[in-house]
This record gives C-alpha cells, structure tokens and sequence, in this order.
C-alpha cells in the first residue's frame, strides 16, 4: 500500500514526460523517489504513521501532473525538437546537395555518365542522412542553448557557399536562370532561398529559446 | 504531536512573492557547496526561517533549466549509506549570475523601500465616522 502509493504517485508524474529518454525518466524517478522518502522519513520523525508521513510527503512535493509538464517544458526548451532540428540543419543538407549534384553536372560536362549517376545517388544518400544524423539526432540530444549563435554562423557559413558553387558550376551551364535550364538546375536555383528561408528560421527558433531563458 | 499542518506553508504572500525569484535562491544556497535536491528545499527553509517553503517538485524543473543554462552542474555521488544521490553543484558561470541577481535584487528591494518607506507607527484610531 506505501509502496505503491508511492509508485503510483511517480507514474502518473512520468506519464507527460515525453521528450526525455528513457534513461532521464529514470533517472529523474529515482531522484523524486529519494526526495520523497526523505520527506516521509522526516515526517515519521515528526510523529506521524507512516500513511500520514506518506500523503504529507507527497502533499509536499506537489501536484504529480503539474511538475510532470513543468519538467516536460524544461525538456522542451534543452531539446529543439525534430522540427526545429531539421531547420537548424537545412543549410548544410542543401550545401552539401549542391556540392555534390554541382560536380555531378561538371562530370556530365566532361562526359562521365557513371560518376554523374554515382554523385546523384549520393546527393541522394545526403540528402537523408543529414537530416536523419545531423538534425534528429544531434538536435534532440544536445541542449539548443548551449548550440547557440556561434554554432548557428557556422551553420550558416554553408548557405553563403552556395554563390561560389553556383557560379562555378551552375550559371555558366545553364546561362540566364530560367532559359533553358534542365528541371534539375530550375530546382537547383530554388536551393538559394530555401536555404536562407530554414536558416531564418533556425535563427528564429534560437531567439524564442534565448528569450525564454 | 504530529498534524499534517506542520510542513505546511506558513506565509502565502511570501510564496506569490517567491515566484519568479526561485533560480536565485537556488543558486544562493548552492554557493556554499554541492547539495542535493532535498537537501536545497531544507536549506532554503532554514536560511529563511521556514517563512519560505516551496512546493519541493518544482525544485527540479528549476535546476534542470539552470543546468541547460550552464549555471550549475550534477552527478550522481554514492553515499556510505544508501543509494546514490544527484547532487548539484555552482558553475563559475553560476557563481557570476549568482552576483548580478543579487545586485539586481538590492536595486529591487531599495527601489522598493525608497517608495513604500518605512513600516509607519500604527496609531489608535482617535475617532469614528458617523452619519
């Protein structure tokens, strides 16, 4: 009965603690718990029965709920969450598209069918590993504060490489923009304002967090 | 004898005026070495004596946005007795927060006194109001 009042108190504090790993939820269980048989042993002390130490111990530590969404927040706010990390990593995905399908259209030039159909598919295989490795992973697990602003230049530095890239290895292909360019290269000039869009974007996000803090 | 009003909150006014003032005394109670979580509410009462008692989970949600913010750091630590605890401990970077809140704080309250003033001599009323 003291046992599982206890534990049930814990469950429903965990239940909004959705964002944590399974290691912080326990983690942060086994610290509540410690402080809650602290409390109920210093309620003992104090005379009551062990039930009456048991409710005035977790009358104490407060609403299980409420702290549990408080905690939840503060998850929110150390984590930037899939969207956010997608955003923040956009610019180096894009670059990193560019550079790749940029040298594939140099081999095209130069007449290497295999090496263009080798650097597409990795302009593929970057295209999803980025995000997946760089924005999910790294993003969720490292806090978005400590990420900060020289972190977000860096990641900005690969948006501004996009005008040498281009100039080198798109504009003289395709002459004016939009004449005769092949569907590809068309999409290729939308990667410019993309990546300045999701690098906005990312900086937005970066302010609300710092403004929050 | 034991009543479940002894652990109680004793001045709620004090506790609306609390809020928003929780991460300094936090950071205050840690200055003078690593504490654990129940060990900080403890310590917080007593400094005060006892006028200040927070609800003791929303101690946690606190320290974890401090420790994002680089203010204080944790580790578990075993004990010669019992289980491993989490305790928590003041960055440099804390330490330099902990001086400008605290300077923050004294422009408040001398702000505040330099308004409101002293507390007035309560004087007996010499007369009423009548119709």
């Amino acid at each position: 009965m003291y046992n599982s009042r206890l534990e049930h108190y814990l469950d429903e504090m965990e239940r909004p603690l959705t964002r944590l790993s399974a290691e912080t939820r326990r983690e942060w269980r086994e610290e509540a718990r410690q402080h809650l048989l602290d409390l109920v042993a210093a309620h003992e002390e104090l005379g009551a029965s062990p039930q009456e130490a048991m409710e005035a111990a977790l009358r104490q530590f407060g609403d299980a709920r409420q702290i549990g969404r408080q905690l939840q927040r503060a998850a929110q706010e150390q984590t930037m969450g899939p969207g956010a990390a997608l955003a923040l990593f956009s610019p180096l995905l894009i670059a990193a598209i560019l550079l790749l399908t940029g040298c594939a259209y140099a081999y095209v030039l130069s007449g290497s069918l295999l090496a263009y159909t080798v650097l597409q598919w990795a302009g593929v295989g970057a295209f999803l590993a980025v995000p997946i490795l760089g924005g999910w992973r790294v993003g969720r697990r490292r806090s978005a504060r400590r990420l900060g602003r020289p972190a977000l230049a860096a990641l900005a530095l690969p948006t501004l490489l996009f005008l040498p890239i281009a100039s080198v290895f798109l504009i003289p292909m395709i002459g004016s923009p939009w004449q005769g360019a092949t569907p590809d290269c068309r999409w290729g000039l939308l990667w410019f304002p993309m990546a300045v869009a999701s690098q906005m974007a990312a900086s937005y996000r970066y302010r609300r967090l710092k403004s929050h803090a | 004898m034991y009543t479940a009003s002894t652990m109680r909150p004793r001045n709620t006014e004090l506790g609306e005026l609390l809020k928003g003032h929780t991460p300094t005394l936090l950071l205050a109670v840690l200055r003078d070495g690593p504490l654990h979580g129940y060990a900080i509410a403890r310590e917080i009462e007593r400094r005060s004596k006892e006028a200040l008692r927070l609800g003791e989970g929303s101690l946690y949600p606190a320290l974890r946005t401090l420790e994002q913010e680089g203010l204080i750091i944790s580790r578990w630590e075993t004990q010669p007795a019992g289980p491993a605890r989490k305790v928590y401990a003041l960055t440099e970077t804390g330490a330099a927060e902990l001086i400008k809140r605290m300077r923050s704080w004294r422009d408040f309250v001398q702000a505040i006194e330099d308004v409101i003033g002293g507390i007035p001599h309560v004087q007996q009323p010499t007369g009423t109001l009548s119709g």
